[in-house]
């Protein structure tokens, strides 16, 4: 539709954070970045890296700021995860310190894996170990005792309450910790809150308003926020980045890639196959409901892992 | 958690000052002592059911079995008396929140453990506890329990008051105090919005979402089971269908009052203030020479204003959100 308006002769003004869709439409392309006019040229005359410099304000190779890490002790171990019609026999390990990319096409179980491991749902057979003790099934409470947290996918469905203010919404999973006979103490909470937002550069008014008046990205840093709260030894990150823009894009990847430095087990799910590849110091790749190879950082290549992913024999 | 905010309060408020007034106007002794004396008395055990009720609408539940509930209970202290008119009236007030909590906890353990919606359930229970009710009745021959087999000292509980305010009104703002607060600083209060609001991240945000609601019926059947014992204080005539019809009245009140049937969303305050102006409503139409026949009708039309003005709100903001949404996905 917007080239047959421009075809007509109409002027046409395309907002967009997907440059593949500029590059597809446009001639001319002018950058903002906090709110002042960056760059403003022809898009012929700018390519991809450029661009994406331009409007992160940084170069393209620290849009994936991966740490090197030496891997400690394994901090998760899944075993023989099974849950009928869904996936079948899933194992593997994340050690601490270290990133490991769930990767496969939409539809592989990846997610499901990762509901089944947290306990949102129930699972048919295998074991969940965490830290060398045994989980138990189907109970999220006990998951997060354990040490366990997880950034779900749909961050409005699953992540947040978007009508609860930015501070409640925060401290949520960890109201135990904030309360004293079952009471909230409020200046608890609200440093809670406040410290965390600061940490992960939250841009908001205030604690107070709901999160729903948050733009993706700065959601998105809520959900993470919430669940570091809890200081788990072990993260589960499903579609971290997934529709928000570049920039928060980039301070995702940052923090994860700190958080994991710091001795953080990350297990991230995502169907980005860049990040995947820029992220994950292993990946595993599911095709239809089974682990169809693992792969290390170096053997990991945009051909392996497609190839795992469609289960046209992987390196397993 | 406040998505129809201050305003709708505010509203009731607006409105249930236009029916004083109006009544006042035709009908002076309306707004005497006597008159707000009687008309938050006529408030009060309803206010009761309203605050319990609102704490499971919060977690999108219902309770449908209310009125059976309130005449199960209220049955119960007439019995008591029966058996001994001299029972203390604390004694009776504390069987009736027993009794009541006990049928909460069989609406719960049926909602929050077999996992059968609550309106099911208790459109169920609405039934049976009517029926133990009457076979009870029946069983010992006692259709009517009347104000001279109850101890005096209940009697006057029930229609005394302190400093002119009603006992009883003083019991449901005393009640209302509590809950409101609760609802807000204590834990469990938090997480009950959070469950209605969006159940798959409280459920993921670790909230033991059947203890809550479990614990939101048997609260909510304690206040009910009070209600009881206070209407049989109050009208000190009880017999085996006391409260029958209450849960409209009741469900109406909180929707009235701002608490979306949706869940997550709305205050115990403002379901009290609906069920203050139902009740002045309903004692205002008699004196405006309105056949009584039609209070009914008067409930029911509430209930569809308030649900169509909490729809045209929620359609309104979404489009808002939409806006909202379209902007942040085009580039901040």
């Amino acid at each position: 539709m917007a080239r047959r308006l421009s075809a007509n002769g109409a002027a046409l003004l395309f907002i967009s954070h997907r440059l593949e869709e500029m590059y597809a439409l446009c001639q001319r392309v002018t950058v903002l970045r906090d709110g002042a006019l960056v760059t403003s040229a022809p898009l012929a005359d700018i390519d991809h890296d450029t661009l994406v410099r331009s409007m992160v304000g940084r170069s393209v190779e620290q849009l994936f700021p991966k740490r090197d890490t030496e891997p400690g002790a394994v901090a998760l171990t899944v075993d023989g995860l099974s849950r009928r019609g869904v996936f079948a026999d899933v194992s593997f390990t994340v050690r601490a310190g270290e990133i490991v990319g769930l990767a496969g096409l939409v539809g592989s179980g990846r997610s499901e894996v990762a509901r089944a491991v947290f306990g949102v749902d129930e699972r048919d057979a295998g074991t969940v170990t965490l830290g060398g003790k045994p989980l138990v099934a189907g109970n999220p409470r006990a998951a997060i005792a354990a040490g366990l947290a997880m950034v779900p996918e749909d961050r409005r469905e699953q992540g947040l309450i978007l009508e609860l203010s930015i501070e409640r919404n925060a401290t949520l999973p960890r109201l135990s910790d904030v309360s004293r006979w079952g009471l909230v103490r409020r200046a608890r909470e609200r440093a809670l809150a406040g410290r965390w937002a600061e940490r992960l550069g939250v841009k908001l008014r205030r604690l107070t308003d709901p999160v729903a008046t948050l733009s993706g990205g700065n959601q998105q840093k809520v959900v993470i926020g919430k669940w570091l709260a809890t200081e788990p030894t072990v993260l589960i990150v499903d579609e971290p980045t997934r529709g928000i823009d570049i920039g928060a894009k980039v301070e995702v990847h940052a923090l994860l890639s700190e958080l994991a430095a710091a001795g953080l087990a990350v297990l991230m799910i995502s169907s980005e196959l860049a990040e995947v590849l820029g992220m994950a110091d292993r990946v595993v790749v599911m095709h239809e409901g089974r682990v169809t190879a693992e792969l290390s950082r170096a053997e990991a290549s945009e051909e392996a892992v497609l190839r795992a992913a469609t289960g046209n024999g992987g390196v397993r | 958690m406040r998505t129809l905010p201050a305003g709708r309060e505010m509203t009731i408020v607006a409105a249930l000052a236009v029916v004083v007034v109006v009544t006042g106007i035709v009908h002076p002794s309306f707004v005497s002592g006597q008159g707000l004396h009687d008309l938050f008395l006529n408030a009060s055990i309803i206010a009761l059911l309203a605050v319990g009720q609102t704490l499971l609408v919060i977690t999108r539940n219902i309770d449908l079995s209310v009125g059976s509930v309130m005449g199960l209970t209220a049955y119960l202290s007439g019995q008591l008396f029966l058996a001994d008119q001299n029972t203390p009236t604390i004694l009776v007030l504390a069987a009736g929140i027993g009794l009541g909590a006990v049928c909460g906890a069989i609406n719960g353990a049926l909602v929050a453990i077999a996992k059968v919606p609550a309106l099911v359930v208790t459109l169920g229970t609405l039934y049976v506890f009517r029926g133990i009710n009457h076979a009870w009745a029946s069983s010992t021959d006692v259709q009517q329990v009347n104000a001279y087999q109850m101890s005096p000292d209940f009697l006057s509980f029930g229609s005394g008051s302190v400093l002119g305010i009603p006992n009883l009104s003083l019991i449901a703002l005393a009640v209302l105090a509590v809950v409101a607060y609760s609802l807000h600083g204590y834990r469990a209060g938090r997480e009950l919005y959070a469950i209605g609001s969006n159940p798959d991240a409280a459920r993921l945000a670790g909230i033991p979402m059947g203890r809550r609601v479990f614990g939101a019926f048997v609260i909510s059947g304690a206040l009910v089971g009070l209600g009881g014992a206070t209407h049989a204080a109050y009208f000190g005539t009880i017999n085996a269908s006391v409260g029958t019809g209450r849960e409209l009245a009741v469900v109406a009140a909180v929707v009235v009052g701002g608490v979306a049937i949706f869940g997550g969303s709305g205050t115990v305050v403002g379901a009290v203030l609906g069920a203050l102006l139902l009740t002045t409503i309903t004692s205002a139409l008699p004196v405006l020479g309105v056949p009584a026949f039609w209070q009914r009708a008067v409930d029911g039309a509430a209930l569809l204003l308030a649900i169509s003005a909490d729809r045209a709100v929620l359609v309104r903001m979404a489009a808002r959100l939409r806006a909202r949404q379209h902007s942040i996905r085009s580039g901040r």
